[in-house]
């Protein structure tokens, strides 16, 4: 998609206001922020710091207030919402903290989804949904559903599910949020396999341990950046 | 349980959309059943009021010439039933007729009855006011007549007078001394007419001068019942019957006997069992079998309907029902609890369903057939409906309430108090509630290929040749008997009536005829055909009617051969016959039936010569194959009850005003009845199959938008329930346009299962319902398929509209992790 270390992401003076009867709430404020192709970032801060907030303008899912954002060098502002979705489907991959696969749809189906949204031919749907399970080494479970899985080889489904469609960007939501500490690790050292790969990811985490696997660090405080790590680039904890 | 009633009422009071929406849709439901079953109560259930123990009551038909064994019986067979049936502590008889009644102004057609001394004796009545007729009161030469009268008519006539005994009474002409009043209700044991008026059989003479009714054997018009002694047995009786039948048979073998050359039966039915004509009561159990269940199935898609709102209550209702369990309530108090609030819901809905009920059948019973009979429908909200009503109401509330009471009081604790949803997967498309759907999506289909099916017929039905043409064609009748003519004098009067009806200016056509086709049809006489050996077994009774000159002019039936009768057929001529096509291509074929010979009165004749062909007609109903068809002239076989036929130029109504008058200006007194437009009274001959259609129609509709909301509801409540999934397929990169799609395929595939099993239902059901179709076949595939078109649309609709809501749903919201 874009030139090796090239700007895949860059926000300027982005602000984000959320307007509730009187009160007006400012989310973001004035957020300077590129990623470059390859990267890791992890977004850190406490709770309420706007931590998600960005990731979902990140993500396509929500519109700054103010400012604007540079995707692959190109304005989104200006984009449909018909637009927005292919975006989405073609070069954002979301991992959430919840999982959020769909309980009525197996492992297959689950990880199929977006490259049916692409209108993939099935025989390339599955050549790839093959493909990303296998990077997951979730391949014995296909026929599953969700509520068969533990959570940690659910959000190894839904890694697989972000992965799938090769986007440009992984977005991760507190990955590790709903996990013990044992599949946290395994689902970070998946991540971090990935990014060995080429894969360029941005992280939410308030946890500190996990921010280390990220080459870069990004601390919000009350919608602001108030701090940039650069240089633990795949450290992490020992294994 | 009345902790479970004060909560049910509570939590029902803090709902009140919900408890609307329920109790409204059960009034509909429970108030379609109340208003049929009402009908169904008035016609074949409630005995008959005044009567002394009914179930002792008993029908005794004479078999007819040809036409099965449940006809009349002729005064001398009445006579020897009363003597010689031992297992009857009595016999009685009555004649229902419609008489000419005044109390000093106009004249109305009211029905009455001719009825033996022993009559109300024999039903075990008891007066409103004065006395019933007795054996005093066979009429003395010179003496005076008696006539008992109705409630109704005491109230409408005499303004329940208690005096009235002693009043007169102008009954045909003749005065009649009321001497006293039937008990409120009782109508005559004939239902559905409604008798006003009875008088001792005796009086026959005085109100039909020349009748034989009271000697012969061959005038078969009375109704027989009997009152079995305590005790006695049904198959004793018969017995008994089977006995005299052939004693009867053996003493008169030529009017005992019947086209096969047996000898007449005699049969007796229960009362209960034959509050309807045997003839029609087949036919009437039938239809009502059908409305009952239209409604019943009405009522189970308001029932799935409401389970499915439960279904979503109970749903929301998780963590409520989590504390409960959580402190100790069994699951069977649970259980109770929730019943509770579907039986206060039911019975919510039931009390509504009585108003609806009401309306329903008050607006029924206002609906008055097209028939020269006065019908008196009713539909009393006796005990019997009540209980019904209070049954039909708590089937209801298991039916609508036991599932989703089973489902909200499953034991799952913790998820319930931590606000979870089940885990796993939701089964959203065929769990309990998308079963429901398609259920009701099935019941709705069916009602609505009923409908269809029903107005395919009335269509078909209305576009038949009925072979002559009724537009613009006046009718109205009278019966000159009624107003004490006899034959010299009603032969005048019916040439003077002609000359008055010819001048009225408009009238292109006029006549008189005995019978009208299609409508009031027709006389049926045993007729020897001259050169025609009829087979063993077979009827040569023939359909007729006696038509004055000028008769097949102005109903625009065409001659095929020889001459229409005229003038030049009348009395001291040569008696002159037509016969329709069907007639002599049967009896003569290959012949010239010109001058060929049929004799209506006997072997020994008089004959009658053919004199004309006239082409096919439909006489008794639009279905029936062709029927050989009789034409005698008036001026040749009087007849005291006519009706006038009057073809108008432009202005049917204005010549229909004027016959009246004209008629007025000859005998003020004489009463006019079944005056109206010929095509109206035509719609009696499409009757079941309009009734059948605007009911089914009325009702498919209520099913059909009640289990369209149900779709809609389900739709609805999954896409909200859902929310989350939404954002997530948006997340992933799902357009609007998916989800949308997404979301009504999922309805239309609900849709098109419920559909599939609505067809194989309908394939099986509707054939019952042959028998009351028209030209068209039970599994017409263009009602079918509209139907399924039309109902497919409608859910795609249903379907649409929480789609739409779905595309709108906000990720960011929908993905917020609590």
């Amino acid at each position: 998609m874009t030139a090796q270390n090239g700007s895949l992401i860059k926000l300027a003076g982005v602000t984000k206001v959320f307007y509730t009867e009187d009160v007006e709430t400012h989310a973001l404020s004035g957020i300077e922020l590129e990623i470059r192709e390859g990267d890791y970032v992890a977004i850190a801060g406490p709770s309420g710091c706007g931590k998600t907030t960005l990731l979902s303008i990140l993500g396509l899912l929500d519109t700054p207030t103010r400012g604007e954002y540079f995707l692959d060098n190109q304005p989104v502002a200006s984009l449909t919402a018909t637009q927005r979705a292919g975006v989405r489907n073609r070069e954002i991959g979301f991992i959430f903290q919840a999982f959020n696969l769909i309980g009525d749809l197996t492992v297959y189906e689950n990880v199929e989804l977006p490259l049916t949204y692409r209108k993939m031919p099935s025989g390339e749907r599955k050549k790839r949904v093959m493909a990303a399970l296998e990077k997951v080494g979730m391949t014995h479970r296909v026929k599953h559903y969700p509520a068969q899985l533990s959570g940690g080889q659910q959000q190894r489904v839904a890694v697989a599910r972000a992965v799938g469609g090769d986007p440009a960007i992984l977005l991760a939501d507190e990955p590790t949020g709903n996990l013990d500490s044992v599949n946290g690790k395994a689902v970070m050292d998946l991540l971090r396999a990935l990014h060995q790969e080429g894969s360029t990811i941005c992280m939410v985490t308030h946890d500190p341990r996990y921010e280390e696997y990220a080459a870069r660090s990004v601390h919000l405080f009350d919608g602001k950046v108030v701090s940039e790590e650069v240089g633990k680039a795949g450290a992490g904890p020992a294994t | 349980m009345l902790s479970d009633l004060r909560h049910a009422l509570r939590s029902l009071r803090s709902n009140p959309g919900f408890t609307l929406v329920v109790v409204v849709t059960l009034a509909l439901g429970i108030g379609g059943n109340g208003a049929v079953f009402s009908l169904i109560n008035g016609l074949l259930l409630r005995p008959p009021a005044g009567v002394a123990e009914p179930e002792r009551l008993v029908n005794i038909y004479t078999s007819d010439f040809s036409s099965g064994d449940f006809g009349t019986s002729s005064y001398p067979d009445y006579e020897a039933m009363a003597v010689e049936l031992s297992a009857f502590e009595a016999v009685a008889a009555h004649d229902v007729r419609l008489l000419s009644v005044s109390t000093g102004e106009q004249g109305e057609m009211l029905a009455g009855e001719l009825v033996t001394p022993n009559y109300f004796a024999t039903l075990g009545m008891a007066p409103a006011a004065g006395r019933l007729i007795g054996a005093e009161d066979a009429p003395a030469p010179g003496g005076e007549a008696v006539a008992v009268i109705s409630h109704r008519l005491w109230a409408t006539r005499f303004g329940s007078d208690p005096a009235v005994t002693g009043r007169g009474l102008r009954i045909n002409g003749r005065e009649f001394m009321v001497i006293g009043v039937a008990p409120a209700g009782f109508n005559g044991m004939m239902r559905p007419i409604a008798s006003d008026v009875w008088l001792p059989i005796t009086v026959e003479p005085l109100i039909s001068p020349g009748s034989d009714d009271l000697t012969s054997m061959r005038s078969r018009s009375l109704m027989v019942l009997g009152r079995l002694r305590p005790g006695a047995s049904l198959a004793a009786t018969q017995d008994q019957l089977a006995a005299l039948a052939r004693r009867r048979f053996e003493q008169f073998r030529d009017s005992w006997v019947t086209v096969r050359g047996e000898g007449r039966r005699l049969t007796a039915v229960p009362e209960p069992e034959s509050r309807l004509p045997p003839q029609i009561g087949g036919a009437a159990v039938g239809f009502a079998a059908m409305l009952m269940a239209v409604v019943v199935l009405v009522l189970l898609i308001a029932c799935a309907n409401i389970a499915n709102l439960m279904l979503a209550r109970a749903a929301r209702r998780r963590r409520e029902v989590a504390v409960r369990l959580s402190l100790g309530a069994s699951r069977g108090r649970l259980v109770r609890g929730l019943l509770t609030e579907s039986l206060v819901l039911a019975a919510a809905g039931a009390g509504a369903g009585v108003l609806v009920a009401r309306w329903l059948t008050d607006a029924i019973l206002r609906f008055r057939p097209p028939v020269a009979a006065p019908i008196q429908l009713e539909a009393p909200l006796d005990w019997r409906v009540v209980a019904f009503l209070a049954g039909l109401a708590v089937v209801a509330a298991l039916a609508f309430g036991l599932l989703p009471a089973l489902q909200a009081s499953r034991p799952s604790v913790v998820p319930g108090l931590k606000g979870e949803l089940a885990a796993g997967r939701t089964g959203r498309r065929f769990g309990p509630r998308g079963l429901l759907v398609i259920g009701q999506l099935a019941v709705s289909l069916l009602l609505l290929v009923g409908a269809g099916l029903f107005l395919r017929s009335l269509s078909r039905a209305q576009a038949v040749n009925p072979g002559f043409d009724a537009g613009n064609v006046v009718v109205a009748t009278l019966d000159l008997g009624s107003n004490g003519y006899d034959e010299a004098r009603g032969a005048v009067f019916y040439r003077a009536l002609l000359e008055r009806l010819r001048a009225i200016p408009g009238a292109q056509g006029v006549t008189l005829a005995s019978a009208v086709p299609l409508v009031d049809c027709c006389g049926r006489r045993g007729t020897r055909i001259e050169g025609y050996t009829a087979r063993e077994g077979e009827s040569t009774e023939i359909n007729w009617n006696v038509v004055a000159p000028d008769y097949f002019r102005t109903m625009r039936v065409q001659v095929r051969q020889g001459r229409a009768l005229d003038e030049r057929d009348r009395a001291g001529a040569p008696l002159a016959v037509m016969v329709n096509e069907v007639f002599a291509r049967r009896y003569w074929p290959g012949q010239d039936p010109l001058g060929k010979r049929v004799s209506i009165t006997g072997p020994d004749g008089p004959y009658r010569e053919v004199v004309g062909i006239v082409q096919d007609g439909k006489y008794r109903s639009l279905g029936e194959e062709p029927l050989p068809f009789l034409f005698v002239p008036l001026l040749q076989n009087y007849r005291s009850s006519m009706t006038m036929h009057v073809r108008a130029a432009t202005d049917p109504a204005g010549v229909l005003r004027a016959v009246r008058s004209a008629v007025g200006e000859l005998d003020p007194n004489l009463p006019l009845y079944n005056h109206t437009i010929l095509t109206e009274a035509l719609a009696v001959a499409v009757l079941p199959q309009r009734i059948a259609a605007m009911l089914l129609a009325a009702f498919g509709g209520l099913g059909v938008a009640l289990a369209v909301l149900g779709l809609y509801g389900l739709t609805a409540y999954g896409v909200a329930q859902r929310t989350r999934e939404f954002g997530i397929r948006t997340a992933l990169g799902a357009e609007p346009r998916d989800i949308a799609v997404m979301v009504v395929r999922e309805g239309v595939a609900l849709a098109g299962v419920g559909l599939g099993v609505g067809f194989l239902l309908a394939g099986a059901v509707t054939r019952l319902a042959t028998r009351f179709l028209f030209g068209v076949s039970a599994l017409d595939p263009a009602t079918f398929v509209t139907v399924g078109v039309v109902l497919l649309g409608a859910t795609a609709v249903a379907s649409y509209i929480p789609a739409r809501r779905a595309t709108r749903v906000d990720p960011v919201v929908a993905l917020r992790y609590e």
